[in-house]
């Protein structure tokens, strides 16, 4: 399988998960590690001055894996920008995943903040990985803009709906430039296989891990269907018949 | 003195720094940022800010998400 390169830096893994829902720390750590990515999402919140601590950090220790802090919670680009600039202080990474997403119903992220905070970061020497609606137009703002990847939505975050951009997805892949990440909606393994044999260069999985009756398992079952994905996309798929084209030889037996 | 702490008000004594405070508070430094008055204040500086009176402080923490 070829490697992903996303700012210069090669990912053996194509699958992108996430540290929220998790029922706890341990199993948290345990999905992440079966299913073998390479960059991990976390958010960012004010503590409790009366119950400051969480070890989760603690279980993301692994040698492999690179943190990928998400602006969740900002508003607008103004904000974004600062939280990215905590995250930077607070992780250490100059990778940063940009979530503007000011409607708390359907968690839709806002395209003209995005772009502006996109441009903004790029400049302030951030990687930035900006949360989008499938939007091919955007997706070229943003490439312009100096994004490092696109992360455009299969359907809203957390609903397990899958590729519901489907034919927008198409566009975005068969236009971009940069490594296009399918990100939020994508609720089974075999939609993202889906996603990789449509020629995506990786997804982001969180809430059907999650909130699987067994997360590690589902983690493993997500690596293995990106990974099946991802080899159809490189051995290119055959193409499509109206009609029969048969596979065995059609000898006549009886004449 | 009074600070406000993440939109709660607290009583701190004079003249603390940020490393005081966060060891006063047994905060874990990892994964942590700190804003003071919306500037952000690096780890290697946190001795030398000294907080004021009125101070508004921000602690951010690494925590799950998607």
């Amino acid at each position: 399988m070829e490697k992903l390169i996303i700012a210069g830096h090669e990912f053996n893994s194509r699958l992108f998960t996430g540290t929220g829902k998790f029922s706890s720390n341990e199993e948290m750590g345990k999905a992440v590690l079966a299913s073998e990515c390479e960059l991990v999402t976390t958010a960012l919140k004010r503590i409790e001055i009366d119950n400051p601590n969480d070890d989760m950090l603690a279980h993301l220790k692994a040698p492999h894996l690179q943190l990928l802090p998400n602006t969740s919670g900002v508003r607008n680009a103004k904000e974004a920008v600062f939280l990215a600039q905590m995250a930077r202080e607070a992780l250490n990474t100059n990778w940063i995943k940009l979530e503007i997403h000011p409607d708390p119903k359907y968690l839709l992220p806002d395209p003209i903040e995005t772009l502006k905070a996109t441009e903004e970061l790029a400049k302030l020497g951030f990687i930035v990985l900006p949360y989008i609606q499938a939007d091919p137009v955007l997706c070229k703002h943003l490439e312009n803009a100096g994004a490092s990847t696109v992360m455009p939505l299969g359907a809203p975050i957390g609903t397990n709906k899958g590729l519901k951009t489907k034919e927008l997805l198409r566009i975005i892949i068969e236009q971009s430039n940069l490594p296009v990440v399918v990100d939020a909606g994508i609720g089974t393994p075999s939609q993202a296989a889906e996603a990789m044999e449509m020629g995506a260069d990786a997804v982001l999985v969180n809430t059907a891990i999650a909130v699987a009756d067994n997360p590690i398992q589902m983690a493993e079952a997500f690596k293995l269907a990106v990974r099946a994905g991802r080899m159809a996309y490189e051995a290119k798929l055959g193409g499509i018949n109206d009609s029969a084209n048969a596979t065995s030889p059609l000898t006549s037996f009886l004449d | 003195m009074k600070v406000i702490i993440n939109q709660k008000e607290k009583d701190i004594c004079e003249s603390m720094n940020i490393d005081e405070l966060i060891k006063e508070e047994r905060i874990s430094n990892s994964g942590l940022a700190i804003a003071v008055n919306q500037n952000i204040i690096p780890k290697n500086k946190w001795a030398l800010h000294l907080l004021k009176e009125n101070d508004n402080i921000m602690i951010i923490r690494a925590s799950h998400g998607g």
